[in-house]
């Protein structure tokens, strides 16, 4: 199983059936044994074929998942987005010889999180028109995250949100409330809050 | 056509023959206060002085107060002009005369009728008259206790030298310039002396600081003794004060007077129509209106509240005067500070003339009514002003209570963290940037040489007691009973315990069981910026620590401080940008609100603008135990903020809701328990004052 599939993807994979494809909290060092035991050839210590590597080989695609806004990671602890989750599931299926059939329609977790953008004040104060009025609050909101929030969880959000934006432009009949989306978006990122995107990629 | 019933006839003009009662009832009508009839001869003098064209600085006069015995203290009024027997006949004697004051002048004159000054003389005094002296000529002419005039015995119009008439006059002894003496003396120039004997009420001795403030004060007197040199004489004394009246102290903020110009056209609604009044013409230029503010109100049990008026102003002298009050000024108590004056040139158009004889009140004709409106309208703007004004203040006093409350909380939130194990108090984010790190408690050592502070050196507040520890080894080489001294370098830095005895309670044991007394000893820096050294000896066995005096307050101490910083919204400096001011928030902020650059500096903001701050704030006053209970619930949520962070950083596996939940309850029973003993009086005393507590706290 998975021969043609890249480390990270059977990184991602294997963390996604330890889960139990949901958003468990995994240890890294289960992680560490789970994916050696999966993937021996793999992910064992170079020059040791009986034991795990706990070092790059899989520290550093966890990091670069976070990043990505597909897991999350709290003292070495690592969970699943639903973006992960999603995304997790398509390897899954492609390791299981599935035929993945692209769709028009967005995943689940892409309409959870329109949804959850629907819903908030700041979204609605902007179709409003009211731009003036959206302040850091909404901006941080729409990411859903708080100026307390690490780093690399908040690039993983900006990532997260860029890729539904991209999504939702992909759409060929995405109504108005969905084409807002998209200028909010640009006006959030871009514009109105650009130095506080700048403030967390330059820490 | 009728019939004519009388034939016609041509009727011969005679004089009125007028009964002397007539005067009575008039005067009766007078009414006279002293001041009025004081600021009456005042200005006869004045137009004494104008009718041979003297400027106004070169018009002396003497009010003279003595007080007497046998109902005769007297009043005197003098003026270094004099009358004729001439101006005595034709106006003096002459009741009612409208161009009594002009004698045949064109100009315009303080004095009308003429009748003020003359009715004063007859109504509250005894007896009174005048004594006059020009061009080598003595008239006394005056009242009798039967309130009938005539010229007194042998002082009709006798020829006098001045010496003599100086004598007779009874003004020898007064001391006026040597110039104005010598005038009189060559006979350039006479002089008037009016004299009441017996004053109404005040019979034998004179209420003098009573009727001078009033003088000050009164609209027919203040320009005259802001002009002319008016001297006060008292009994003998030759030392004479200058009448001038005195501006109140302006209000606060106000000093600058407030000028309107008055429109040229008014527009003035009689009930039916809007009729357009002009205020100005070609011949009279437009007016306007000098409002100006006194410090101390004008209201009920002022000495100077008949100053809450506007004097208009005529060519000359105040020709009508009106309490706020009486012109329908509505705001009050803020128009209780309020005085002016206005000068409208055009009400002295001949054509509709709105000056009265007796100038206390304007002719009430449309011009005179729609100015008179506009004038309220302008007083009450001002008064706008002032409430304003006093809202703002109000604001920003309220603002600094506000601030002393979160001050105040401020410190106990310290002493509050300090007091809680497993400090809640990491601030900043977690990515690795964060100043500040945990507050642990060293685990105790043993001191070197036997004798050690606990650190080598020390910041300590200024005016505070700051606790600084040192530790002493037992019972070898310092036993229990042994006498530990304290001495510090620098007067500046005080310790009130010169002499520490090791006692028994003090001991701890350190893991590697050998046993430590430890003193907390109070230290107290007296200036900032003072430095020393505390030494501490027992024998050959010495320590030392170096000790700063800060100022805690300051915005970099404050930075440093290893808990989270509360600040108000709009009220407190934001300390990352301290040329900005305050941060803005409003009603959509947080309640409890974090920039992304706070995070890192430990800095949590109070929004005073989210709804329910709003609403306190704008129900129960910034002082107000709503409002502290509001601030404290604040901090309440700072604390939660801090120990859910902390929870999950520090015990992420077991980061769930139950234990959320569990640490809250805890948390907060905490919060409230310390709450209740370090600050009773913030929740419960309306009356509690954050820097007298404070004191106390500490």
């Amino acid at each position: 199983m998975g021969t043609n599939f890249s480390r990270p993807e059977k990184l991602l994979a294997t963390v996604f059936e330890m889960a139990n494809g949901t958003k468990m909290d995994l240890k890294f060092e289960d992680i560490v044994v789970g994916v050696f035991k999966k993937f021996p050839d793999d992910f064992h210590l170079r020059g040791y074929k009986k034991y795990p590597d706990s070092g790059d080989l899989v520290h550093k695609p966890l990091y670069t998942f976070r990043k990505k806004g597909l897991m999350e990671v709290n003292h070495k602890v690592f969970s699943f987005t639903d973006r992960g989750l999603a995304y997790a599931e398509q390897i899954i299926n492609l390791m299981a010889g599935k035929i993945i059939i692209t769709s028009d329609r967005l995943t689940r977790s892409m309409q959870k999180e329109i949804t959850r953008i629907q819903g908030t004040d700041g979204f609605n104060i902007f179709i409003k028109g009211d731009r003036y009025k959206i302040n850091d609050t909404d901006f941080f909101n729409y990411l859903g995250v708080t100026p307390r929030t690490p780093k690399n969880d908040f690039m993983g959000r900006i990532h997260t949100m860029q890729e539904i934006v991209k999504e939702i432009k992909n759409q060929k009949n995405n109504d108005a409330l969905r084409k807002k989306i998209i200028e909010y978006h640009d006006f959030l990122i871009s514009e109105k809050f650009k130095n506080i995107v700048d403030h967390f990629k330059s820490n | 056509m009728p019939k004519q019933l009388t034939p016609k006839m041509k009727i011969v003009e005679t004089p009125n023959v007028i009964d002397d009662h007539f005067l009575d009832i008039i005067g009766n009508d007078f009414q006279f206060d002293h001041e009025k009839g004081l600021a009456e001869w005042l200005k006869n003098s004045v137009d004494a002085y104008r009718r041979i064209d003297i400027p106004d600085n070169d018009q002396n006069i003497i009010i003279k107060f003595i007080d007497g015995e046998n109902n005769k203290s007297v009043f005197e009024c003098i003026d270094f002009v004099g009358m004729n027997k001439n101006d005595i006949e034709s106006a003096f004697k002459r009741w009612g005369d409208p161009d009594a004051a002009k004698r045949g002048k064109n100009k315009r004159f303080y004095g009308g009728h003429g009748n003020g000054g003359k009715f004063y003389m007859r109504q509250m005094f005894n007896h009174s008259a005048f004594i006059t002296y020009k061009g080598g000529y003595l008239n006394i002419f005056g009242f009798n206790e039967n309130r009938k005039y005539g010229f007194a015995e042998g002082f009709n119009n006798k020829k006098t030298n001045s010496d003599e008439a100086i004598k007779i006059a009874g003004i020898e002894n007064l001391n006026f310039p040597l110039s104005i003496k010598k005038s009189i003396l060559d006979g350039k120039t006479g002089f008037t002396v009016i004299r009441g004997i017996g004053p109404k009420g005040m019979r034998n001795k004179i209420k003098v600081d009573k009727i001078v403030e009033k003088i000050k004060i009164h609209p027919q007197s203040r320009r005259i003794l802001s002009h002319a040199n008016v001297l006060l004489a008292i009994n003998s004394n030759r030392e004479y004060a200058v009448l001038k009246p005195e501006d109140p102290k302006p209000l606060s903020g106000f000093e600058i007077p407030k000028i309107f110009e008055i429109p040229k056209v008014l527009s003035l609604f009689d009930g039916k129509e809007e009729i357009l009044v002009e205020m100005a013409s070609k011949k009279y230029e437009s007016g306007k209106l000098i409002l100006k503010t006194s410090e101390e109100s004008f209201g009920k049990g002022s000495k100077i509240a008949d100053l809450n008026r506007i004097d208009i102003l005529g060519e000359i002298g105040v020709v009508g005067s009106y309490q706020l009050y009486k012109l329908g000024v509505t705001k009050f108590p803020q128009a209780s500070f309020i005085y002016g004056d206005c000068k409208c040139p055009i009400l002295e158009d001949p054509e509709m003339d709105s000056v009265k004889n007796d100038r206390t009140e304007l002719v009430e004709n449309d011009r005179s009514k729609a100015l008179l409106i506009w004038i309220r309208n302008c007083v009450n703007e001002y008064a706008d002003e002032i409430t304003e004004k006093e809202r703002s203040d109000q604001e920003e006093h309220g603002k600094k209570i506000s601030a002393a409350f979160n001050e105040y909380l401020n410190h106990w939130k310290d002493q509050f963290m300090s007091k809680l194990s497993g400090s809640l108090y990491v601030t900043g984010d977690d990515n690795g940037h964060n100043g500040d790190k945990p507050f642990h408690r060293n685990v105790l050592a043993i001191p070197k040489n036997g004798l050690e502070f606990s650190y080598p050196v020390a910041e300590i507040g200024i005016n505070r007691e700051e606790k600084i520890t040192l530790k002493a080894l037992v019972p070898n080489p310092i036993p229990v009973g042994g006498i530990i001294k304290i001495k510090s370098t620098n007067s500046f830095i005080e310790t009130t315990k010169n002499e520490l005895a090791v006692k028994i309670d003090m001991l701890r044991v350190v893991p590697s069981g050998e046993t430590v007394a430890v003193f907390n000893i109070p230290v107290i820096g007296h200036r900032i910026g003072e430095k020393g050294e505390l030494l501490a000896s027992f024998g050959k066995h010495k320590s030392q620590i170096s000790i700063s005096v800060i100022d805690i307050s300051s915005e970099e101490n404050k930075k440093k401080s290893k808990y989270p910083r509360i600040l108000l919204s709009g009220i407190d400096l934001d300390p990352l940008n301290l040329e900005s001011g305050s941060i803005i928030l409003t009603e959509r902020d947080p309640v409890v609100y974090q920039r992304y650059q706070d995070v890192s500096e430990g800095i949590y903001w109070i929004n005073t603008k989210s709804s329910l701050a709003s609403a306190i704030i704008d129900n129960y006053g910034d002082h107000s135990i709503h409002w502290r209970n509001f601030l404290f619930q604040r901090y309440v949520d700072i604390f939660v903020k801090q120990m859910i962070y902390k929870l999950q950083k520090d015990d992420f596996e077991n980061f769930r809701a139950e234990r959320v939940d569990s640490e809250l309850d805890s948390l907060i029973t905490k919060i409230h328990s310390s709450a209740l003993n370090d600050l009773g009086k913030f929740f419960f005393e309306e009356e509690f004052e954050p820097m007298g507590a404070e004191n106390e706290n500490q």
